[in-house]
């Protein structure tokens, strides 16, 4: 008798252990490919957003948090600034990339929401070393439209760092624009004018 | 002499280990996935000597298009979605032996046949081009224009033009848009009134922005300069038009 209920607290406990191990390498590995980054951004956004008792108030911050695990907002910061990056402090590159990450965000989610009774099809993958590329088709009843999604492999997975529509990268028109801020009016005019467009958003 | 080798070795290893080791800290540090190039990064520049004025004309055609258009299009917009394209397959029919002559020009035959094809095919059994069967056979669109088989042949954009109410264009572009007017077929059997050529040129207008309209106005407002996001966009798309 005392050895069955050894067993079972010995089993219970390695069951435990091996679901230990196995539950947090099942979340980890839908991003174990670059399509399976964005796929399961996609599903997670589209389940969201095709819901019937879908409401934009209500929902907005379930939507963020599906489309922010999906993206590297450190990579994201780095490329909108390029070499400009070099010249901000610590608190700046951190107040940048939360800054930025929230306007492309919006602006992704608002795009996406255009979208939902739309299919998206995933159509290809490449990959280049840390680098990786999936591109997708968005069949609208007038075209289809090429959205390529641009990833850098992490320890932890793949994540997004530029989305690509019809050969328009967001993250180069938003390089260049800032760019050009930088030159008239310094990385503080910049971060100055992005502060002012965020308190608009909200 | 061996020795004296065996040291050198030593030394030029020792010398490897610390520079490779400073360069996998430095990479670490500053974490560059990104090399920082300017060439990589700013392939959407484009020589902008008119900056100033293109700056005004690109405010006059947001005004415009926000006052008038918008709203224009907003009620446009009744129209059920199947007109909207059948009328969108119309006018892209029109653009198909533009596209045809310029594939030819580039010598990419395959793609002059199937735009002759898509014509043909559109024109006959798509009734005038209101349906698009083509694609569904396989004939898929792939528009070709004179400032891409400018491109095509190395002519670079020249500078960044932007047109009153036609928006965004290069000098190599708005040149290659008079020979595209030229190729299409409408003016080959049509020599409207102006009145009516501008109904025409706007109902064209108008359809396509019924479904872009939504794509300008939320770029526009994420971008802190509109002007430079949309100029790069610009570059970028006929960047990848030509590279097709």
């Amino acid at each position: 008798m005392k050895n069955k209920a050894t067993s079972t607290l010995l089993l219970s406990f390695l069951m435990t252990i091996v679901l230990g191990l196995i539950m947090p390498a099942q979340t980890l590995a839908q991003f174990s490919t670059p399509t399976e980054s964005v796929q399961s951004m996609l599903d997670s956004v589209f389940g969201i957003l095709r819901s019937e008792d879908f409401d934009l108030s209500r929902d907005k911050q379930r939507i963020d948090e599906a489309v922010s695990v999906a993206f590297d907002p450190n990579t994201i910061a780095q490329s909108a600034l390029a070499a400009n990056y070099r010249e901000l402090s610590a608190e700046q590159r951190v107040e940048f990339e939360e800054l930025f990450f929230n306007i492309l965000k919006s602006t992704y989610i608002e795009r996406l929401d255009a979208y939902t009774d739309e299919s998206v099809e995933i159509s290809g993958e490449e990959i280049d070393g840390n680098r990786g590329t999936v591109k997708s088709l968005v069949y609208t009843t007038n075209s289809d439209i090429a959205v390529d999604y641009s990833l850098r492999q992490r320890p932890t997975g793949w994540f997004i760092y530029d989305i690509i529509v019809e050969d328009v990268s967001l993250l180069s028109s938003y390089r260049s624009t800032y760019r050009s801020i930088i030159r008239r009016s310094g990385i503080d005019g910049l971060l100055n004018d992005l502060r002012n467009q965020a308190s608009e958003l909200e | 002499m061996s020795l004296l080798i065996q040291r050198y070795t030593k030394l030029f290893a020792l010398i490897g280990l610390l520079v490779s080791s400073s360069l996998v800290y430095s990479e670490e540090a500053e974490d560059d996935f990104f090399a920082f190039e300017e060439e990589e990064f700013f392939e959407d520049e484009i020589a902008d000597p008119f900056e100033p004025i293109n700056r005004m004309i690109f405010a006059f055609n947001d005004k415009v298009f926000r006052i008038f258009l918008s709203p224009v299009v907003e009620t446009y917009r009744i129209v059920p979605e199947s007109i909207r394209v059948a009328i969108s397959n119309f006018y892209t029919n029109l653009t198909s032996p533009v596209s045809a002559a310029n594939a030819l020009i580039q010598i990419d035959v395959p793609n002059a046949w199937s735009e002759i094809s898509r014509f043909g095919l559109n024109s006959t059994l798509g009734v005038l081009g209101f349906i698009d069967p083509a694609t569904r056979w396989g004939f898929e669109e792939d528009r070709e224009d004179f400032g891409q088989t400018l491109g095509h042949y190395g002519v670079g954009h020249g500078f960044y033009i932007v047109l009153p109410l036609l928006s965004f264009s290069s000098l190599r572009d708005a040149s290659g848009r008079l020979g595209n007017a030229y190729l299409n077929p409408i003016n080959q059997i049509w020599d409207p009134e102006l009145d009516d050529w501008i109904v025409y040129q706007g109902l064209d207008g108008i359809n396509d922005l019924s479904f872009e309209i939504d794509n300008y106005t939320s770029l526009y407002d994420s971008a802190l300069d509109p002007y430079v996001f949309f100029r790069s966009a610009y570059v970028q798309t006929r960047e990848g038009a030509v590279n097709r």
